[in-house]
């Protein structure tokens, strides 16, 4: 019924294993779609987007151009006032919440304040994902440990979530954010509170996701990332959307 | 299981440091107290009606009064022989025995007190007539056939003055249920309102979990668990609260010779029903923090 290509080892162990028909299909797909939040007029309007699996962005705009809106739909926390919105193939206007819940499982999400949980420890916030879905004690001890020392945080594994810093807490949320091996990876300004250092090894991270089928898109203002690392942008502007493609080098 | 009924072993929500634990364990703990001696006098009420609802159908008195001449002992059981043969000749009897002097002292004594002499007064004999069950008595015919037998005795109906008090009992068995129901009704209502005010607290969190691909089961499953644990606990501390009060109302209704309200005659399956309240309690405390908040979160986005 389905081929199944196994792609490739991701991150430390496992394998991701993507439906064949879905290399091909958008995976997100906007058709005339328009926010809004109550009665307020429309904060994006007709927005056409289609994302292909693999595919890298950045998301770009002004601040209070939608850029964190057009992610809350692309993470199924929004409904779209009007238009259609596909998720790896699903009409969310249509999925319960159950289906949406399954939904989420594939898709990353780090937020510019973190949402972590404060009251837990780095450890426990990082292995939510896992727990979630139901994965086993050791696997997930394995896979968080191992994670959060490549961010450089097993000094801070046992440590309440609130006495940690804005680096370590960002660091937290993206260890959170793709310890599931997320088929989707939306970011909202993830480099923002780290040092460059830290930030180029992050951003490592996310180049090494897609290179294994994860598509990204990053929500940010800093030219300098956008200029170093020359991925085709999703720009906001006037309530509608546009992409500019990468640059080519010579 | 569509609601499972497994308890959860994953604690994002911090539901331990809730301000309304404190709440819901108290009014748990005292619905429960509530409940369990509101049941406890149900169970009584409905033992002691069916014991009289039994004496009504099951058996009579008869009343053999003394005679105005004086006469000897021999004349004496003749006629409360006569009275015996009578009965024991009609059909539908099962057993007719005379009830002695001692078990009359000791009915009397709370009007006479305990030093009466039976034989310097005037005291009836009495005959306990017990009658097959599932027959019906003609009562009339039976007075009217024993006056010209033995107009000296006469037909003690329990029914007449037991119907009276069995409609009191039934009346008083109806408030009681209707009392279990209050409790109820409240002790739900309180779970609900603590519910509620517990997720629009922890909102946040449970928005963090949905991204990450939560179920509203796995949050409600949370929340149940804690609520098992709440009930269980407050249902152990109303029971125990209950069951010193009920001790202390058998030890005194013991001393009350009437006889008409026992907590001491609970049946078994009554009092381990009884017992059994805490963990209802837990699991109906479960239940419906399971089904609230799943319906809760079944309103969000």
């Amino acid at each position: 019924m389905y081929n199944w290509y196994i792609i490739k080892k991701v991150l430390s162990g496992g394998f991701m294993i993507v439906e064949k028909n879905m290399l091909t299909q958008p995976i997100i797909d906007m058709q005339n779609v328009g926010i809004r939040y109550g009665k307020d007029p429309e904060v994006l309007s007709d927005i056409k987007l289609s994302l292909e699996k693999g595919s890298f962005h950045f998301l770009t705009g002004k601040s209070g151009a939608g850029k964190t809106s057009l992610l809350s739909l692309m993470y199924l926390a929004l409904k779209p006032s009007r238009g259609t919105v596909n998720v790896f193939g699903t009409n969310i206007g249509y999925a319960s919440r159950d289906e949406k819940a399954m939904l989420r499982r594939k898709i990353g999400v780090v937020f510019q304040d973190f949402h972590l949980l404060e009251h837990m420890s780095a450890y426990d916030n990082v292995a939510v994902p896992l727990r979630i879905k139901g994965m086993s004690e050791n696997e997930i001890q394995k896979r968080v440990k191992e994670l959060l020392s490549w961010v450089e945080l097993d000094k801070s594994v046992n440590k309440i979530c609130e006495t940690l810093s804005g680096g370590e807490k960002q660091r937290v949320a993206i260890a959170r954010a793709v310890i599931n091996r997320p088929e989707i990876l939306l970011a909202d300004e993830p480099t923002g509170n780290v040092d460059n250092e830290i930030a180029g090894k992050l951003m490592k991270l996310f180049v090494e996701l897609n290179k294994l089928g994860t598509t990204v898109v990053i929500a940010t203002h800093s030219k300098s990332l956008i200029d170093e690392y020359n991925y085709p942008q999703i720009h906001l502007e006037n309530k509608g959307l546009k992409i500019i493609p990468a640059l080519r080098r010579i | 299981m569509k609601y499972g009924l497994r308890l959860s072993i994953h604690n994002e929500l911090p539901l331990k440091e809730d301000k309304s634990n404190i709440f819901l364990k108290v009014s748990t703990a005292i619905a429960v107290f509530l409940f369990s001696i509101t049941l406890a006098a149900y169970f009584v009420i409905s033992s002691v009606i069916e014991t009289w609802n039994k004496n009504i159908v099951d058996g009579l008195t008869v009343q053999i009064m003394p005679s105005s001449e004086v006469l000897t002992n021999e004349e004496n059981l003749l006629r409360t022989n006569k009275v015996i043969a009578f009965f024991e000749g009609l059909q539908g009897v099962r057993k007719v025995s005379l009830v002695s002097n001692k078990k009359i002292k000791k009915l009397m004594s709370p009007w006479l007190g305990d030093n009466v002499d039976l034989d310097s007064i005037p005291v009836p004999q009495l005959l306990d007539v017990k009658l097959s069950s599932g027959r019906t008595f003609d009562y009339e015919g039976v007075a009217k056939n024993l006056k010209e037998i033995a107009p000296y005795a006469s037909i003690d109906n329990h029914g007449l003055w037991l119907k009276q008090l069995i409609k009191t009992a039934a009346s008083l068995k109806a408030l009681s249920l209707f009392i279990l129901m209050l409790v109820l009704s409240i002790a739900l209502c309180s779970l609900f309102y603590a519910l509620k005010t517990s997720l629009r607290v922890h909102q946040n969190i449970v928005e963090i979990l949905h991204t990450m691909g939560a179920t509203d089961d796995y949050v409600a499953k949370q929340y149940a668990s804690r609520a098992f644990m709440i009930g269980l606990w407050s249902g152990c501390v109303g029971m125990f609260f209950a069951f010193v009060v009920l001790f202390v109302i058998s030890r005194m209704s013991s001393g009350l010779e009437a006889g008409l309200i026992h907590f001491a005659s609970l049946s078994v399956s009554h009092r381990l029903c009884l017992l059994s309240i805490p963990l209802w309690s837990a699991l109906l405390s479960m239940m419906m923090s399971f089904i609230c908040v799943k319906r809760t979160l079944g309103k969000m986005l």
